[in-house]
Order: C-alpha cells, then structure tokens, then sequence
C-alpha cells in the first residue's frame, strides 16, 4: 500500500503549476514577429544615343527647262532621328564635302551652301531658347548646310534628358535660293546640267558640360 | 521431529507469502507535451538583388523581371507579411523613390492564393510599388499555419515599369525632372516582417 504524505501532495502541486507556467509561456509567445531584409541594388549607367537611319543623305534632281529655268524633279527626303540620353546633350551638323556631286556625272559639282536646313521639333522636350529644354538654333532660320561643325541643338537650363518621346526631331532640307534671291542669280550662273545630286552630312551628338545639370 | 518439521514449514511459507507481498509496487511517470509556438521566415534564395538600367528602352518602361526572391514561412498560427523599405540612396545625397521598386508573389507550396493566404499583386501588371511604411503583401485568407512545404512564395522584382501601385513617371522622366539627381549606384534594404495572428 502507497501512502501519499503532505509533503509529496506539494510536490505534485509544484510540479504541475511549473509546467503550467510553461504552457502560458509558450501561448504567450505566439504574439512574435520576424524581420528578413533583401538587399536590392540598382545601377543607373549613362546613355547616349542618336537614332537614325545611317544610309541618311541629301539627295535632289534638277531638270533645265528653258534657259536658266529650272524645275527640281526630287526633293531631298527629310530625315527623322531622336536622342536618348540620361545627360543632357548638343548636337551639330556638318557637310562631308563641300559639294554636292552628279549621280550620273560625278564631275557635276554644285556648292554645298546650295541646301540650308531647319530642324523641327516634334518631342515633348520644348525647343524655346537656353531657358527651356533645348535651344534651337534653326528655329524660325534656315541655316545653310556648311562643312564646318555648326551646333543646332544646344542644352537648356531645363535640360533636354529624356527619351525618343523627349527628343524626337525632323531635318529639312531646303534650297536656300528659295528664300535668297542672291542665291538665285548665284544659282542661275552655275549652268546645272539635268542630274540627280547627293551629299553627305555629319550629325553630331556630344555630352554637354555646361553646368545645367 | 515431526513437529519441528512442521514449524518450519510453517515458517517457511510464511517467508514465502511476505515476498510475494512485496512484489507488488506502483509509481506515476508524468509526461507533459508542450506544443510551444514556431514562427519561422525563410528567404532561401535571391537575397541579393540587382537592376541595372544600361539602355534607353530599360529607361523608358523599365525592368520586367529583375530577380525573384524566393521565401517559407513555419508557423502555428496564423500569420501576415509585411514589407517596407528605405528610398535607395547612393550614399549621397542622390536617391530614387522606393515606389520605382515592385514586387509581386506566386505561390509555389501546398497553401494557394485566394484560399489559405490572399495576396492582390500577383502580376507583373498588379505589382505593389515598395514605400516606406509596412504594406501587406500576404495576409492570411482561410488558414496559413503551416510548414514550409505549405507557404512557399515567390517574390517577383520589378523596377521602374510604372505597374500597380508603382511610380507612374519613367525613369528617364524621373532623372529629367531631377527627382533622380545623378547617375551611379543606388542601393536599398528590403524589410520583410512575418507576424504570427493571435
């Protein structure tokens, strides 16, 4: 026969309320939270981009009709390109040679002046002068296409970062003896022969420098 | 002698008798079973993550998949996730809003989305854009306590792709309008919380 003294009843006790003591804890517990951390980098690289058709060139046709009474039989196309950039940016444009030479006659040669060129604005990065975005030397004036660097597109105080939807332009070309009648005497002197012509031009990006941005 | 005989016997049996007594003893072994609480959070891969902007077109819509994150939780009870982080900084004064980070989750274990968790940026085009303050990413739906094999998740990284809840300026217009001040390298924690529901 086993005899359960006082003492061994407390003992019990004890041993009961530790272990309930132990499963309050526990439930206690369930209130807890944990952290994990992921680290995330991003690099941000320069850009500088000129998007346009490399096989780009100036090219028209002149037919004389009478006696120095020309009609042009083909325009030179206008050129598209855009600029995406993370810098803000120049751009220029120059003549590869300083004469436009027949297709069919390559000793046909007529000055490279005989084209000026505008560059219309067609992004969403305003054109307005060094106060806006780009300041744009040709706007509302034809310049005339030369074999030296001429810088069209110049950073503004706004800046002219941005995208092909930013930085989206058309080059057009025109003859300047359209709007000089000096052209046209100095036109009617050069005795074109009927030809297609063609040209090259350099169009040149650059990161800007000044302190804009 | 036939009586001592006899006595001894006598004797004899009762020894035998007060063994056979002692034989029988009892004791109690108390067993107590403590189902203490585990709450356990995992990322078992892609704590590193890196977006590198290099081109125009990454500039301009961003990054789809930068990286996945992947992560377990074990936990009786029911538990929510939370996640939060710095704007990226590159130790400078340069940063770039943290809304340009997103992530998105797949379920990958036994618990799905919609019914024992619930999670609302399950798409590339639903991405949570990141802030500064805890936002739920996954909450519980109809029961999460699990192990592992129950809650495993994908975290899916996105950056400067306009989704969600994410920046709606491109990166491009973002450096243009000088909220990005500078180029280089730019770097952020991602704190993800797992709390256990009471």
């Amino acid at each position: 026969m086993i005899k359960i003294t006082t003492f061994d009843a407390m003992v019990n006790y004890s041993k009961q309320l530790l272990s309930l003591a132990i499963i309050f804890a526990g439930l206690v517990a369930t209130a807890q939270k944990i952290d994990m951390e992921t680290r995330v980098e991003a690099r941000l690289e320069s850009v500088l981009i000129l998007n346009i058709d490399p096989n780009a060139k100036i090219e028209f046709g002149i037919k004389e009709i009478n006696d120095n009474l020309y009609q042009i039989t083909k325009d030179p196309d206008d050129v598209n390109f855009s600029i995406e950039s993370t810098g803000s940016w120049n751009l220029s444009i120059s003549a590869t040679k300083p004469y436009f030479s027949g297709i069919n006659d390559t000793s046909q040669k007529i000055p490279i002046d005989f084209i000026g060129y505008y560059i219309e604005n067609k992004g969403t990065n305003w054109d307005n002068g060094l106060f806006s975005n780009i300041a744009n030397k040709s706007k509302d004036t034809l310049l005339p296409l030369r074999t030296e660097e001429t810088m069209i597109l110049i950073n503004g105080r706004r800046n002219n970062i941005g995208g092909a939807k930013n930085n989206s332009f058309v080059l057009r070309w025109k003859f300047i003896y359209e709007d000089e009648l000096t052209k046209m005497k100095e036109f009617s002197n050069f005795k074109i022969k009927d030809d297609y012509y063609v040209g090259g031009f350099y169009i040149t990006l650059s990161e800007s420098f000044t302190p804009y941005k | 002698m036939k009586k001592i005989t006899i006595i001894l016997s006598i004797i004899l049996a009762f020894q035998t008798a007060d063994i056979k007594a002692q034989a029988t003893d009892s004791e109690v072994v108390n067993f107590t079973a403590i189902l203490a609480s585990v709450l356990n959070l995992n990322v078992t891969s892609g704590q590193n993550q890196t977006a590198t902007f290099d081109t125009p077109d990454l500039y301009n819509l961003g990054i789809d998949a930068v990286g996945t994150s992947t992560v377990t939780m074990e936990s009786t009870a029911n538990w929510t996730l939370e996640i939060n982080a710095a704007d990226f900084s590159d130790g400078a004064a340069a940063i770039i809003p943290i809304d340009n980070l997103g992530v998105w989750c797949e379920a990958t274990g036994a618990h799905t989305i919609g019914t024992e968790v619930t999670c609302a940026y399950t798409s590339l085009g639903t991405a949570m854009g990141v802030t500064n303050t805890d936002q739920m990413l996954i909450d519980n739906g109809t029961g999460n306590g699990g192990d592992a094999s129950d809650n495993a998740f994908n975290l899916n990284w996105t950056m400067g792709t306009m989704n969600g809840s994410m920046n709606t300026a491109s990166m491009f217009d973002q450096l243009s309008d000088g909220t990005i001040a500078n180029l280089g390298t730019f770097t952020t924690t991602v704190n993800l919380t797992l709390t256990a529901l009471p």
